[in-house]
């Protein structure tokens, strides 16, 4: 046996029973310090020579730039954009190894140190999504955990409030690299939170069965509420609604907020097809919310009470609208303000009060303007055109509908501006514009078509007596077979015959 | 390039299928599928891979962009617009820089710019700046000596005195971004690397397929090339197909390793390198990863017995 291989087997031979040959393999590229130091480097995701001097301060400058040059050389160091990291299956196992109980003091005192280095500074706001940001919040848990995971939720929910679920589900991957380490409260809230990340993601099923492992666990009684209402939620929109009436009895039970329990079962009985009992659970939830004041309850309430009437009862749903309108305010709600303006504009238009609706839209489209949204404007000059049209304001409805096929384009929305095309040529159509009519049922008929959608594409060919293009291509394919088939068979007979 | 860079790059073994084929990709004009996929367990070096076909871009000149998630770096849709922009290079995207500034700077932080078309430019018109300030430190427009330039505030959350959803808002800045891109890739090749995709959040992931490749499937974006590297292999349905060249990586074979011991330049004699190779594919299963740290070790091994 030669002298190198020996020397080969010995190593494998050492690391033939380890579960983390990867990371063993790359210390023993290192002599006992910088294995120590590179052990360090696990903690953050990525590191530089800032991190470096955090995790070992008694480094000097020279030292750190020495060591970095050393890691940059090995195999599991890869360069991310400016900073440095550990391959992942090196950092994994490296990490876990931190977590151990006789390392847990070495661990939290190098954690400290990169908190004081990510600390945002005094004109960051805590909750600001950065990575440096993302980075303090991490190594704040492995601090000191308990604080750590107060501050993780804060941040968390400060982020829902803002609708950022991307953001949300990144946090709550940086949580999960503690697992091992969390108690029973933190693994509940954990379990929790990723089941709002499945509910916020549409994995229905996987989100119910989160909340259904929450709520077996021993938990507190405002976790227990808020898995309770979130799971009735998620089950409603499973179908699934006796079991999403049952959650809702048991968050009664449990203090969730009566006002809140109510309108999801608003919601359930709505969902359900059960118009009255809906009417009657948003009717109650409107009150309890408006006993305790709370206004961003009170708007969520009357708007889905006011959609529920929109078509049964749209007059009530206009006055619920109205006072919907009253309590947001103008500078801050500004998207739910615009909605709120688009159901009262529908409301009146449903009850004719053709003006009130004109006007309403009129509002509802300056904010779109203003917000550069351009498919909520094209949105809105399409309702508008119909109010438009119910005046007899032809010109005024044929540029709204004009603007609204264009900007649809401009969004991309194939299938909405072919909907608009067909309102187009039935515009022409009543004007006694036939050529004209043609010409946008004919674009309305090609729009269809390129988004698939070939039942809608004929329905528009049939309104306005068009032979779609299509149809013909294969009306006309099948007769050339049916004439080859009847000239083949004819030919054989001739032959057969003779 | 870092000399530790060049010498990994000079390392590199094996993968001549996946480079044959983006290197198709980048000189032939009727190369059909944009779009490749490389993907593989954890150690089967898809960034080593992915490093190298930057090079490669390097070499011809081409743009290119790189996007690389890490659990603290998980950028959403906006940042990964923001990257690639910056990498491109910002000056053909002023439109994007604008659009973000406007959904995400409040008014008193904001000042128009208004390119006209016949180059007339307007700054800031009607506005009122604080006492002491001045249009060069407001809010995103640098007035320098080349003429104004948008910056961008780098801000992440949305204004809520605007009537616009979200989902809304990312279709705007997504067209924007997409228009600007294309006209960038219209005068030179664009190859963009997102790499350790599955990280990404599953928001993020939906946008990177649906709106940033769906662009190309659409026709929206010409010139642009895109190579996903990830450790899950991707279920692909038949509208992408025809796009997407997929590579899976699998591990090296014992000549690679040979190949490896001799640019790794370990003093060895043929035979010497054939059992060491076979031991180190033994132990490996010719992970590349896991070989190359073996071989490191090993050296290093080496090199300290001889100094004892």
């Amino acid at each position: 046996m030669t002298r190198p291989l020996s020397q080969l087997e010995q190593l494998i031979g050492d690391l033939s029973t380890s579960t983390s040959q990867e990371s063993d393999l790359l210390l023993l590229q290192l002599d006992e310090a910088s294995a120590d130091r590179l052990r360090l480097c696990a903690i953050p995701h990525t590191f530089d020579a800032d991190v470096l001097r955090a995790l070992d301060p008694h480094l000097s400058t020279e030292e750190v730039e020495q060591t970095l040059e050393e890691f940059q050389k090995l195999p599991a160091v890869m360069q991310v954009a400016d900073c440095l990291a550990l391959h992942d299956v090196v950092r994994q196992q490296l990490f876990a190894q931190w977590l151990i109980p006789e390392r847990r003091q070495e661990f939290s005192a190098a954690s400290r140190r990169l908190v004081e280095l990510y600390r945002p500074r005094a004109d960051e706001s805590t909750s600001h999504e950065s990575p440096s940001q993302r980075s303090w919040l991490f190594h704040l848990l492995g601090a000191d955990l308990e604080a750590g995971f107060r501050e993780f939720r804060e941040v968390y929910q400060a982020r829902r409030d803002l609708g950022r679920f991307s953001e949300c589900e990144a946090l709550v991957r940086l949580l999960r690299e503690y697992q091992p380490v969390l108690g029973p409260n933190e693994w509940s809230w954990f379990t929790f939170y990723e089941a709002e990340v499945a509910d916020d993601n549409r994995n229905l099923a996987q989100a119910a069965g989160l909340y259904d492992a929450v709520l077996k666990r021993v938990i507190s009684d405002e976790l227990r509420a808020r898995a309770l209402l979130r799971s009735a939620s998620v089950l409603r929109r499973l179908g699934q609604f006796e079991p999403a009436r049952v959650r809702c009895a048991e968050a009664i039970k449990s203090g969730a907020a009566p006002h809140l329990i109510h309108h999801e079962l608003g919601l359930i009985a709505r969902d359900g097809g059960e118009v009255d009992c809906a009417r009657t659970e948003f009717e109650r939830s409107i009150e309890l919310a408006k006993a305790i004041s709370s206004r961003r309850d009170i708007v969520v309430a009357l708007n889905s009470l006011g959609t529920l009437l929109l078509k049964l009862a749209p007059r009530e749903a206009a006055s619920l609208f109205q006072e919907c309108l009253g309590l947001l305010d103008r500078e801050t709600d500004t998207l739910r303000v615009a909605q709120v303006l688009n159901n009262l504009a529908m409301a009146n238009a449903d009850i004719q009060e053709w003006s009130a609706s004109e006007l309403y839209f009129e509002q509802s489209l300056q904010i779109k303007r203003a917000s550069r949204d351009v498919h909520g404007e094209a949105s809105t000059l399409l309702n508008v055109a119909r109010v438009y049209r119910a005046q007899q304001k032809r010109d005024q409805a044929l540029d709204a509908l004009v603007k609204s096929a264009s900007l649809f384009e401009r969004a991309h929305d194939t299938m909405r501006s072919g909907q608009v095309q067909r309102e187009l040529a039935r515009l022409m159509r009543v004007s006694g514009r036939e050529a004209e009519a043609d010409d946008y049922a004919r674009t309305a008929i090609g729009s269809m078509r390129r988004v698939g959608n070939d039942d809608e594409a004929k329905a528009i060919a049939r309104e306005f007596g068009i032979r779609d293009a299509a149809d013909v291509r294969w009306r006309r394919r099948f007769w050339m077979i049916l004439i080859g088939v009847v000239i083949a068979i004819a030919v054989i007979v001739i032959l057969a015959a003779t | 390039m870092t000399p530790f860079l060049q010498q990994r790059l000079a390392r590199f073994v094996d993968r001549e299928g996946e480079m044959r084929s983006f290197c198709g990709m980048l000189e032939q004009k009727d190369w059909p599928r944009p779009i490749m996929m490389i993907w593989g367990e954890g150690g089967m070096g898809k960034s080593s891979l992915l490093m190298r076909m930057v090079h490669e871009c390097s070499l011809r000149q081409f743009g290119k962009a790189e996007v690389f998630w890490t659990d603290t770096r998980n950028h959403d849709y906006v940042a990964v617009m923001r990257k690639i922009r910056d990498d491109v290079g910002a000056g053909g995207f002023v439109e994007f820089t604008n659009l973000i500034n406007f959904f995400t700077a409040p008014p008193q932080h904001r000042i128009e710019v208004v390119v006209g078309t016949k180059g007339a430019i307007s700054a800031g018109s009607g506005m009122e700046l604080a006492t002491g300030a001045s249009v060069g430190t407001v809010a995103g427009v640098n007035v320098e000596a080349g003429g104004i330039v948008i910056k961008d505030l780098m801000l992440t959350d949305p204004r809520n005195d605007l009537g616009i959803s979200e989902s809304d808002r990312m279709m705007r800045l997504t067209d924007q971004f997409i228009s600007e891109l294309n006209v960038t890739a219209s005068t030179r090749k664009v190859v963009i690397f997102l790499d350790a995709v599955e990280k990404a959040t599953d928001l993020t992931q939906r946008w990177v397929w649906n709106e940033l490749l769906g662009a190309v499937r659409d026709d929206r974006l010409a010139n642009v090339h895109f190579v996903i590297g990830g450790r899950q292999q991707p279920v692909i349905d038949d509208r992408w197909r025809p796009l997407i060249e997929e590579k899976q990586l699998g591990p090296l074979k014992r000549e690679h390793i040979v190949e490896y011991l001799k640019k790794r330049g370990l003093d060895l004699d043929a035979g010497e390198q054939d059992l060491v190779a076979e031991t180190i594919f033994a132990f490996t299963d010719g992970n590349p990863f896991k070989v190359a740290s073996a071989v490191e070790a090993f050296a290093r091994k080496r090199e300290s017995n001889a100094g004892k």
